[in-house]
Formats: structure tokens, sequence, C-alpha cells
């Protein structure tokens, strides 16, 4: 030991730590044995530890599958608490009402003035460089996913000094429009399907939390074409796999679908590639064309909607 | 990064350093094979060991290694001086310029046509570290030519040289005469593993802890677009740069000295504190040193140095200078990097030197401003990203687009600690404490913790492709 401590200390912790992996194998670790085979066995201990899993974990408290793997999936939609029942059911009632819908109008900036935005760092990025800051509020997280709205909630917003969730956020303030992108971090995580739900269950609990805003949920942006024809996950098909389903929420009353892809792609459809760096960020310099495309698009309810309906066909 | 660091990488991680996949197999079975080979096989094992990991990242051009191990070993035997009469030995001294005149174009020629190749296709691959052996193979010719070393008889002790595993990617480029020392020793191979792996500690540590992480600051800016970053980001960026290119390399270079004493070389340095420099020509002697001294001995000494007149020492470093950025990669903006450093080299012997030896503190300002300007050109790839970044480093220069002012607070707050920890390690006090204490218990465990920290950031970068692929 006196000769060679530092050969001697890393064998035995990495021994150590060789042998808490492999005895929580098909524990704690289940779900991120699938992703072990090429590296060594001890991985799965620092990739759960950055998930907040450790081998003293309980099970149930893993966090989302990394992987897209269908049975991990269909387990964690078993667990769902979110019957599937809840979000046709939001659908229907709005249906039932059957009143006056709206027609987009363009608007200027003040329309934001009690507008929030939930995003991830494209968001995030709209803060930044989109010259919002002013008018609207912003809840915004790089990495941000639907799943840490309700789900597993997140304490990503700060305000006053404190860290809330965005249900202690909504129920605290009054909004008049929320801007909600989410979808491109969860494109790993699960089915379309189950992620789909998940984004109509949030919806509905913003609703619950906010009744009298109208919601926008905005197309997923597109990545740009060297992304879209190399990446299995991060692609065009698979984005708009999950806009497609986004687009069945619009009821044209109180839940609008807004695809600011329409501006920011190109002919094929994919993020301009002169306009990102990255192939999924806009470049500052591009994020007013969001904001634009945004201004272009309000919705103008008057007090009394039976009056000042426009057609919607 | 062309030339420095790893190029155009492919194939399995067998010789990322800095991969969990070698650091927990591929080097602990090599080096338990290692040393279970009998002494007297340890050279040839280091040879097909090597060649294999090669292999393994990019089988294709394990067969040019090979070739070329081949090639140098032959052109090497046939340098070697016959000992021939006075009357034959003009004659002998003609065939044997003759000869290394050959075997260096050849080495050469397949360096630039691959260079070449790649500047025409983008999607072509270049060999792993070919810069790296093709300079090894020269130099080890023109020693040979000039008796300095004996022509290596042993093709496996030739082949161990230029294929040795932690050199062949991204050097350091050693001299054949101290990889033969250390092939040949009888050493305390324990000794040799506690010694190497706590260089192999602090360099991962240099490399993931720091220089990965000063790297997201450098892909940010990119993301927001040069065109829109404030002035303090731009600098702030170009510190940055600065500093995640030293501690990329200087990392990558201890990993590879460690390993190399654990298979008996001895430590090479390729580092010295080089933001500690005084001038931008101290601070070349002291960056990438093995490639420093291969240009001085092979080119610059060659042409005559600076015994030949003043015009002549400009136009020898001029050249030097310009090989070195032809060396370090494709495009245009490496030559000018090059051309820039030898404008700057020139101007110090000439006239800037001497202000610079009278005021220190100026000399350190003066290297801490110019060389993060300089790198600046070398990483941007195209002349007008860095006339963008150079007006945004200089804003009389022109405007920005859509600029938030927030944003250099936004990044610092990020980036505050990591620039604190790679600043302390710029400082040449703490490498001699580091040398001093290393074997000091409290440092010996210190040195376990943070191996299993960058363990962590390692696996969760690496291995999980969601993970870093935030958005």
């Amino acid at each position: 030991m006196k000769k060679y401590p530092l050969l001697l200390l890393l064998l035995f912790s990495g021994l150590l730590l060789t042998g808490l992996a492999f005895a929580n194998r098909n524990g704690v670790y289940r779900t991120y044995e699938q992703n072990r085979k090429a590296e060594p066995v001890l991985s799965v201990l620092f990739l759960g530890a950055s998930d907040g899993v450790f081998p003293w974990s309980e099970e149930e408290t893993k966090a989302l599958p990394v992987m897209a793997e269908q049975e991990t999936v269909r387990e964690t939609e078993s667990e769902s608490a979110v019957p599937q029942t809840e979000e046709t059911a939001l659908l229907e009632t709005e249906e039932e009402k059957e009143p006056a819908r709206y027609d987009f109008v363009p608007v200027d900036q003040t329309y934001l003035d009690d507008a929030l935005f939930i995003g991830d760092s494209r968001t995030q990025g709209l803060l930044e460089y989109g010259r919002l800051q002013e008018n609207a509020t912003f809840y915004c997280k790089t990495s941000l996913t639907i799943y840490d709205l309700f789900r597993h909630p997140k304490q990503f917003i700060r305000e006053d000094e404190k860290k809330k969730t965005l249900e202690q956020a909504l129920s605290e303030h009054h909004f008049g429009k929320i801007y909600l992108m989410l979808g491109i971090n969860e494109l790993g995580t699960g089915t379309a399907e189950y992620f789909f739900r998940e984004y109509a269950a949030a919806v509905n609990k913003i609703r619950e939390l906010q009744p009298d805003a109208i919601i926008f949920v905005q197309a997923i942006l597109h990545v740009a074409p060297q992304k879209d024809e190399t990446d299995p996950i991060f692609n065009n098909a698979n984005i708009e796999e999950r806009n497609e389903k986004i687009k069945t929420l619009e009821n044209g009353r109180d839940i609008f679908y807004l695809d600011a892809n329409e501006v920011l792609c190109d002919e094929n459809g994919a993020l301009q590639s002169d306009w990102t760096y990255d192939q999924v960020h806009l470049k500052a310099q591009y994020y007013s064309l969001w904001r634009d495309f945004l201004l272009e698009h309000g919705i103008c309810i008057p007090s009394d909607p039976d009056s000042g309906a426009s057609d919607f066909t | 990064m062309a030339g420095i660091g790893t190029e155009n990488l492919v194939g399995l991680n067998t010789l990322v350093f800095s991969s969990p996949e070698f650091l927990f197999r591929y080097l602990p079975v090599f080096l338990l094979l290692f040393f279970l080979c009998p002494q007297k096989k340890r050279t040839g094992f280091l040879f097909f060991g090597s060649l294999f990991l090669y292999a393994l990242a990019q089988p294709d051009y394990a067969f040019l290694l090979l070739g070329m191990c081949g090639m140098n070993y032959l052109f090497g035997l046939s340098l070697k001086k016959r000992t021939a009469q006075e009357a034959d030995a003009q004659k002998e001294e003609r065939r044997r310029k003759g000869l290394l005149f050959l075997a260096v174009a050849c080495n050469l020629s397949l360096l630039v046509y691959f260079k070449l190749s790649n500047v025409f296709d983008r999607s072509f691959l270049l060999p792993l570290g070919i810069s790296f052996y093709t300079f090894k193979s020269v130099s080890y010719l023109i020693d040979v030519y000039r008796t300095q070393v004996d022509a290596e008889r042993s093709f496996f002790a030739f082949g161990a040289y230029l294929c040795l595993f932690p050199q062949v990617v991204s050097g350091p480029i050693m001299r054949f005469s101290e990889a033969a020392d250390g092939l040949r020793s009888r050493y305390n191979f324990w000794e040799r593993v506690e010694d190497g792996l706590k260089w192999m500690v602090a360099g991962l540590a240099a490399k993931i802890l720091i220089a990965d992480r000063l790297a997201i600051l450098w892909n940010d800016i990119q993301t927001i677009g040069l065109e829109s970053i404030s002035t303090p980001l731009a600098w702030l960026g170009a510190f940055g740069y600065s500093l995640q290119l030293y501690f990329d390399f200087a990392g990558y270079s201890m990993m590879a000295a460690g390993m190399g004493e654990m298979i008996g070389l001895p430590f090479l340095k390729n580092f010295d504190f080089p933001y500690a420099s005084r001038s931008v020509s101290e601070f070349y002697r002291r960056w990438h040193m093995t490639l420093g001294s291969w240009f001085r001995d092979y080119v610059y000494i060659p042409l005559g140095g600076n015994r030949r007149g003043k015009k002549r020492t400009v136009c020898n470093l001029l050249l030097v200078w310009l090989l070195t950025g032809f060396w370090h990669g494709n495009g245009l903006h490496f030559v000018l990097w090059g051309l820039l450093l030898g404008l700057l080299v020139v101007l110090e012997k000439l006239w800037l030197g001497g202000i610079l030896k009278k005021h220190p503190l100026l000399a350190h300002l003066y290297v801490l401003l110019v060389i993060p300007l300089t790198w600046m050109v070398f990483a941007l790839p195209s002349l007008s990203q860095i006339g963008v970044y150079f007006g945004r480093l200089f804003p009389f220069w022109g405007k920005g687009i859509a600029v938030n002012p927030m944003d250099f607070a936004k990044e610092l707050r990020m980036f505050a600690p990591t620039f604190c920890a790679a600043a302390l390690f710029c400082i040449p006090a703490a490498g001699r404490w580091f040398s001093r204490h290393k074997k000091d218990l409290p440092v010996v465990i210190a040195l376990t913790v943070v191996f299993w920290v960058c363990v962590y950031q390692m696996v969760n970068m690496t291995e999980n492709p969601f993970l870093y692929a935030n958005f």
C-alpha cells in the first residue's frame, strides 16, 4: 500500500464500484443495462447518479428510461397516472360547447404583455434574442421536457430567489396567453403516443390552472438538413410525427396550433442551414423571424365571445 | 481540431484516452499482458499490441502504418554508413544523401497526398495520427543519416517505436534514441505504473474537467452566431478557447507521457506552462515542444538557422512557420495563422524582443493578449468568420447584429469556476507543487477522487447520447 498507493486505491475503488454495479444490475440499474454493451460494467453507476439513482435508491424513484426501448416504455405507460380518457375528455367537452372559433390576426408586441412562454433552450433563445423580455414572461430551461412540468415536476422557475415548479408558478400568476414549445428533448424517450398523452395531460393541467388563458401549442421546430439526414432520433420525420399529434389539440377557440417551421425552414422542410450552427438552434439574429411569426398569429377574443366571433372554416 | 488532438476519429474508442472503454478495458488489459510478457518479448508485444489497437480504430489504415514501418525500417538500414575505404567515402556520401532525399520524399509525399485528398474531399478520412508518425519517421531517417543513432536492426523494435500506442494518434513526437533507450531498459514495472498513473489522472482532469467544459463556451458562441456576440463575450470566448486548446492538448500529452512511463519510456515533456511566457517565441518553445524542436532540428538549423545573416534568418523563420501552419491542418486560415506567428517571431527577433526583456509585466500582458488573438485565426475556418470575430473583439470595426449585452454575464456565471481552475493550473508554481507533492497521501486521495469525477463526466458525456443532446 505504501509503495503503490494510487494504483491500489484506484484498483480497489474500481472493483468496489464494479461489484456494486453488478450486484444491482437487475435492480435499480435495470433500465440502464441495455445501454451497457460497449461500456464497462461500472458505467451504470455514473449514468444512474446523474439521474439521481443510487444503489440505495428505491426502484420506484427511477427517472424516466433514457433509451427508446419499447419494453421500458410500455412499463412506464402502465405506471402512468394519466389515463387516456382524461385527454379525450378535454377534447370532447370542448366540442360539446360548440361556441365561436377565431382566426389569427396580426398584433403588436404589447399583445404579449400578459403572455407566458414555456419551453426548452430554443425558447430560451427567443427570450435572449427575440427582444420580448420586456413584454412576456418566460419559464424556460435548457433540456426541459414535457415530463418536467407535472409528471416529475422540476423546480425550473426562479422567482424572487425561490425555485418553483410550474404548478406553483401558475397558481400564483395570471396569464392571458400561454405559448408552449416542448418536445425535442423527448424524442429519445418513449413512443410518440406516450409523449402525446403526457403533452395533452400537461395542456389540460395548464388549462385547469389558467382557465382564461389562450393556449398556443407550438410545433416543435425542425432540425437542419445535415442532422435530419444523419440522426436516427433527432430528425424531422420524428419531429413531424409528434407535431401531427400536437396539432390535434387545436380547437380554434382557446387552444391554437402555431407552426413557425413555415417561416424558418427551407423548401424541404428542414431548418435553414445558414441560420443555425448546431443544426438545432437558430442563430441569434433569426429569432426575430420567429417572434414576427407569433405576432402575425395573434388571437383576439372579445370580452363577449359570441358578439365578435369570426368565421373559422 | 485538425493536427492537434485527434484527427477525424472513427471506429472504436481504442485510442481515445479519455474514453471509458480505453481506461477500463484496453489499457488495463494491454498493461497486464505487457507485464506478463517475458522481458525479451516485450518490444514485439508493444509493436503488435499497438498495431492491433490502431487496427481496431482504423482497420484499413493499419496496413498503411505497417507499410510505413517496413519502408522506413529498410530505408534506415540502407542509410547505414558502410565501412568504405577513403577513396569511396565521397561516393558513399552521395549514395546516402540521395537515399535520404528519396526516403524523406516518400514520407512527406504520403503525408501531403493524404492531407490534400482531404482538402478536395472533406469526407475523405485521414489516417489517424499520420502527421505524427510521418514526422517520427523523418526524424529517425535524418538521425541515422547524421549517425546520431544506429539504424535499428530489429524490425519489431523499429515498428514498436513508430506504432507506440500512447503516441501514435497525437504525439508527442519522440525521437528514436529516447525510445530505444526506454525499450531496452530494465525497470520496476509497478513503480513506473504508479508514477505514470499520476500523470494520467492529472491529464485526464485537464482534458475532461477543464477543456471539455470550456468547449461548451466556444460552442455556445458559435450557436449564438459570431455576428451576435457582445464584445466582452468575444474576449471571454478568445480566452476560453485558448485555455481549452491548451488543457485539451497538454492534458492529452500528460496522459501519453504517463502511459509512456508505464511501458518504460522516459517522461517526455510536451508543454511547459506556455502561458507564463514573456514572448511569442518563448511561448512556442514551451508549447507542443516536440513539434517545435522537430522543426528546429530538421528544418531551421539545416537551412542555416540564424548563422547566415539577418535576411536569411527572417526567411528561415517565416518558412518554418509557414510549414508549421500547413502541418496543423488544411485550410487557408492555418497558413495565415502560421505566417502571423512567423511575423511576430521575426518582429521579436529584430526589435520587439529588447523591449519585452526590459519590461517583464508588459511582456506577460503582451503574450496573454496576442496569443488568444492568434488562436482565433487558428480556430475559425474562413477569412470572413475571422473578420466578423475581430469586428466583435474590436467593435469600432463593425457592428453586431441582434446583440444581447447580457450574454457575457450569463456565460461568465456558468464558466467562472472553470476559468479560475484553468488560470491556476497555468502557473508554473502549481506544476512544481504537484511534482513535489504527488506522492503525499492527501494528494493521492485527491487524485483518486478526481479520477472518479472524471469518469462520471466521461460516462455521462459519451455513453448516453441523450444527455449531450440537451436542447
